[in-house]
C-alpha cells in the first residue's frame, strides 16, 4: 500500500473547498424549505413528547361558580397548578375574557390570587402563602392590569423537573362598602364571568 | 477535537518497535505525514472551516439586502428551527398580505415589561380583526398575545443551521462549549496546513504524526518558506472565522419559546335578587291589625287610614280621631294585610347583615340585624344611613320592645318607609317613646300612653292596642 500520490491529495484539497460550500447551500435550502415553504405547522407533533405542558386538578371545572350572591358574601378556591416542563420557565397568572351584564358588578367582586403549597382545588385546607400576594383587586382592574402573560402576577419560577406543583388560591368578596341600596338593589340578577390563566414560558436560555 | 482525540494515542499504539520492523513503507504510507491518515484528517478539517465560513456567509449577506438575522434561542419551532439556528427574516412589504401559515418574527410582550422578537408561525386570524394568531409548531397551544400586523418585523427565508450556536453559548455562558469550539476550529486549520499537499520529500519518519510542524528539521529552506506562505491565510482564516462568529453574539437574539397554559374559564358571579321591601297595598294604611283595634284614652290622633281584616272589630275611637278610612274586613283592607304578609316573608329571607343585640341602642348602620331571642331598644337609638335615602334597617326578634326613655331616630337621610322593626310575637311601645319607622308583628301591638309613632304599626295575626297615642303616617316617596 503506498500514500496517497500529490496529485490525488491536492485534487482532494482543491475540490473539498467548492463540495463543502455547496454542501452548505444545500443545508441551508433545505432546512430553509422546511421551516419556511410549508404552510402548515409540522406533523411531527414534537409537543406530544412533553416538552413543555401545564395541568390543573380543576378537571374541566370551573374554579367559581356562585349564584344567589348577596353583599358581603366571600368565596375560595383553591387550584393546584402542576408543570411537566423538561425546560426552566416561568408561570404567571392572569385574566382573560370578563364579561359582565353590568359593569358595576365587575367593579365590585374583590378578587385576590395568592401563591403557595398544600390545599386542592375540593378543599383549601392546608394551603400555605408565599409571601408577597398582592392585595385584592376588583375584576375590572385585573382585567386591564393582569391581562396577559407579560403583565401576568403570581409568578413561579419552574426548575425544568416535570411535576413540579404549586397552588394558586383565589378568594373574592362581593364589596358593596359606599353604595347606596338602591344600588345594591340594580345589581340584582347581574352576572360577571372571568377567565383565570396560567401560563408557563420556557426561558431564553439554550437547554441541549 | 475528537481527532485530536484520537490522534494522540494513535502512534503510541501503532507506533510502537513490532510495527516499525514489519514494515516501515507501509507504515509510513498509513501514518505518515503525507499518508492516508493525515489526508483524511487534513480534508475533513478542510470541509469543516470551509462549510463554516459557507454557512456564516450565508448568514450575513443578506443583511446586505437589509434582510434581519437573529439566532434562535429556544426550541419551540422544532424540529425545522433549533436553538443556535440563524433565521434571516426579509421585511413584509406594506402591500403583502399577512402570510398565514408561514413563520414571522414578531415583537411580543416580554416578561417582566418590554419586547423581545420571538419566531413562530401564523397558525390562525384572531378573534378581532387585524390580530393573527401565532404558535411554536413544537408548542401545544396557541401563543397568547395575538399579534397585529405592525407587530410583525419580518418573514422567515433563510434558516441557516448551527452558525449562532457559538455566540448562543457565549451568551449563556455555556463556555465549556465554546472551548471546545475554539479548540476545533484552530486544530482544524492547523491540520489543514499541516497536510497540504507538498513536494515529495524523502526525509523519512522525520514526517511522522509526532513530528512539529515547521520545527526545523524537515524539508529545505525554500520549501518551508512555501508552507509559511500557506499557513498565514489558512491562520487569518481561521481567526477570521472566530472572530466573525463570535461576532454574532451582537446579533439581535430571537425567541421561539416553548408555552404551555392552564386555565380555569367561566368563573361566574351572578348576584341574587331580593325583594326591595314593599309596603304594596298596605302603605295607605297606618294601622291594619288582624283580629282587632281598640283605643282607651280620648286623645289619639292618627294621620292616616286604618284597618281589620280578617277581624272587623274598632272600638273607643270616634270619627274625628282617625283622618282617613276606618276599613273593617273590607277589600282594601284584606288586600292590606296580604301585602303586609308579603312583606315580612321578604324580610326573613333577607341575608343577615349581623347579629343584633338583646339590648339595642346608639347607632346603627343599615343592614338585617336579627336575634332569635328578644329586643329591647334601650336609650337613644340612632339609625343612620350614610347619606343613602335608600338604606335599608331591619331590626328582627322574637319580641321588640322599645323601653320607656327610649327613642328612636332618623340620621343622614335615612326613611322611615325603609326601617322596619320586625317580631315574630309581640311589639310594645312604651309610654312617650317616639319612634320612626313600621312595626311588623305577628302577634300583638302594644302603643300605651303618649307614644309617638312616625310610620306604621302592622299587626298580622294579632290586635292593635293604643292608649291616647299619635300616628304620623310618613309620605310614600321613598
Amino acid at each position: 500500500m503506498s500514500a496517497p500520490s500529490r496529485n490525488f491529495r491536492r485534487v482532494a484539497a482543491l475540490a473539498a473547498a467548492p463540495i463543502a460550500i455547496l454542501a452548505a447551500g444545500a443545508l441551508v435550502w433545505q432546512s430553509s424549505s422546511a421551516a419556511f415553504t410549508a404552510s402548515t405547522r409540522n406533523a411531527g407533533n414534537e409537543w406530544s413528547t412533553g416538552q413543555v405542558d401545564l395541568t390543573d386538578d380543576d378537571k374541566g371545572m370551573a374554579g367559581f361558580d356562585v349564584t344567589n350572591l348577596v353583599p358581603g358574601q366571600t368565596g375560595e378556591r383553591c387550584l393546584v397548578v402542576r408543570s411537566g416542563s423538561s425546560v426552566p420557565g416561568e408561570v404567571r397568572a392572569y385574566t382573560q375574557n370578563l364579561t359582565a351584564t353590568d359593569p358595576v358588578l365587575a367593579d365590585r367582586i374583590k378578587f385576590r390570587v395568592e401563591k403557595g403549597t398544600g390545599g386542592t382545588f375540593a378543599s383549601c385546607t392546608g394551603f400555605v402563602a408565599d409571601p408577597g400576594a398582592l392585595p385584592a383587586a376588583s375584576l375590572t382592574y385585573l382585567s386591564t392590569a393582569n391581562m396577559n402573560y407579560a403583565t401576568g402576577g403570581g409568578s413561579w419560577i419552574t426548575a425544568g423537573t416535570p411535576g413540579e406543583t404549586r397552588t394558586y388560591r383565589g378568594s373574592w368578596t362581593f364589596d358593596t362598602t359606599g353604595m347606596t341600596q338602591q344600588q345594591i338593589d340594580s345589581l340584582q340578577g347581574s352576572t360577571v364571568s372571568v377567565d383565570l390563566v396560567w401560563e408557563l414560558q420556557s426561558k431564553d436560555v439554550a437547554t441541549s | 477535537v475528537t481527532a485530536i482525540g484520537t490522534l494522540t494515542p494513535a502512534p503510541s499504539a501503532l507506533g510502537s518497535g513490532r510495527a516499525r520492523s514489519e514494515n516501515p513503507d507501509v507504515r509510513r504510507s498509513i501514518l505518515g505525514r503525507d499518508g492516508w491518515f493525515a489526508f483524511v484528517l487534513g480534508t475533513v478539517a478542510q470541509t469543516f472551516l470551509v462549510l463554516m465560513v459557507a454557512l456564516l456567509a450565508f448568514a450575513t449577506l443578506p443583511l446586505a439586502l437589509g434582510w434581519d438575522a437573529s439566532v434562535v434561542q429556544t426550541g419551540s419551532m422544532r424540529p425545522h428551527i433549533q436553538a443556535g439556528d440563524v433565521v434571516l427574516s426579509s421585511p413584509l412589504p406594506e402591500t403583502a398580505p399577512v402570510p398565514l401559515g408561514s413563520v414571522v418574527q414578531f415583537e411580543a410582550p416580554a416578561a417582566g415589561g418590554g419586547e423581545h422578537l420571538v419566531v413562530h408561525r401564523i397558525v390562525a386570524p384572531g378573534a378581532t380583526d387585524g390580530t393573527w394568531v401565532t404558535r411554536g409548531d413544537a408548542n401545544a397551544t396557541d401563543d397568547s398575545t395575538a399579534i397585529t400586523r405592525d407587530d410583525i418585523t419580518g418573514q422567515g427565508r433563510l434558516l441557516v443551521r448551527w452558525v449562532g450556536l457559538p455566540s448562543m453559548w457565549l451568551s449563556t455562558g455555556q463556555f465549556g462549549s465554546f472551548v471546545a469550539w475554539l479548540l476545533a476550529t484552530f486544530a482544524a486549520a492547523w491540520l489543514m496546513i499541516w497536510t497540504w499537499p507538498r513536494r515529495a520529500t524523502n526525509t523519512g519518519d522525520e514526517d511522522d504524526l509526532l513530528a512539529t510542524p515547521g520545527a526545523g528539521r524537515t524539508g529545505d529552506g525554500s520549501q518551508r518558506a512555501r508552507r509559511t506562505m500557506r499557513r498565514t491565510p489558512a491562520i487569518l482564516l481561521a481567526a477570521t472565522l472566530v472572530a466573525a462568529t463570535v461576532a454574532a453574539v451582537s446579533l439581535e437574539h430571537s425567541s421561539a419559546a416553548f408555552t404551555a397554559r392552564t386555565s380555569s374559564v367561566n368563573n361566574a358571579f351572578q348576584v341574587g335578587s331580593w325583594s326591595n321591601l314593599s309596603l304594596g297595598r298596605a302603605s295607605t294604611y297606618s294601622i291594619l291589625a288582624a283580629t282587632r283595634i281598640t283605643n282607651s284614652e280620648s286623645h289619639t290622633t292618627i294621620l292616616g287610614s286604618i284597618a281589620v281584616a280578617p277581624g272587623s272589630t274598632v272600638s273607643g275611637l270616634n270619627g274625628a280621631d282617625v283622618t282617613g278610612s276606618v276599613d273593617k274586613n273590607t277589600l282594601g283592607a284584606r288586600n292590606a294585610r296580604t301585602d303586609a304578609i308579603a312583606l315580612r316573608d321578604a324580610i326573613s329571607v333577607r341575608s343577615t347583615s349581623g347579629a343584633a343585640p338583646a339590648a339595642v341602642t346608639g347607632r346603627l348602620t343599615p343592614g338585617t340585624w336579627r336575634r332569635t331571642g328578644p329586643i329591647e331598644v334601650q336609650g337613644r337609638l340612632t339609625l343612620d344611613a350614610g347619606g343613602d335615602p335608600s338604606a335599608i334597617f331591619v331590626l328582627s326578634g322574637s319580641s321588640v320592645t322599645f323601653a320607656p326613655g327610649s327613642s328612636v331616630v332618623l340620621a343622614n337621610g335615612a326613611s322611615p318607609n325603609k326601617v322596619f322593626f320586625v317580631s315574630s310575637g309581640e311589639v310594645v311601645v312604651n309610654s312617650g317613646v317616639p319612634v320612626h319607622g313600621v312595626l311588623l308583628a305577628q302577634s300583638n301591638i302594644r302603643l300605651e300612653r303618649d307614644a309617638m309613632l312616625t310610620g306604621r304599626a302592622y299587626s298580622l295575626q294579632g290586635e292593635v292596642s293604643m292608649k291616647g297615642i299619635s300616628v304620623v303616617q310618613p309620605t310614600t316617596a321613598n
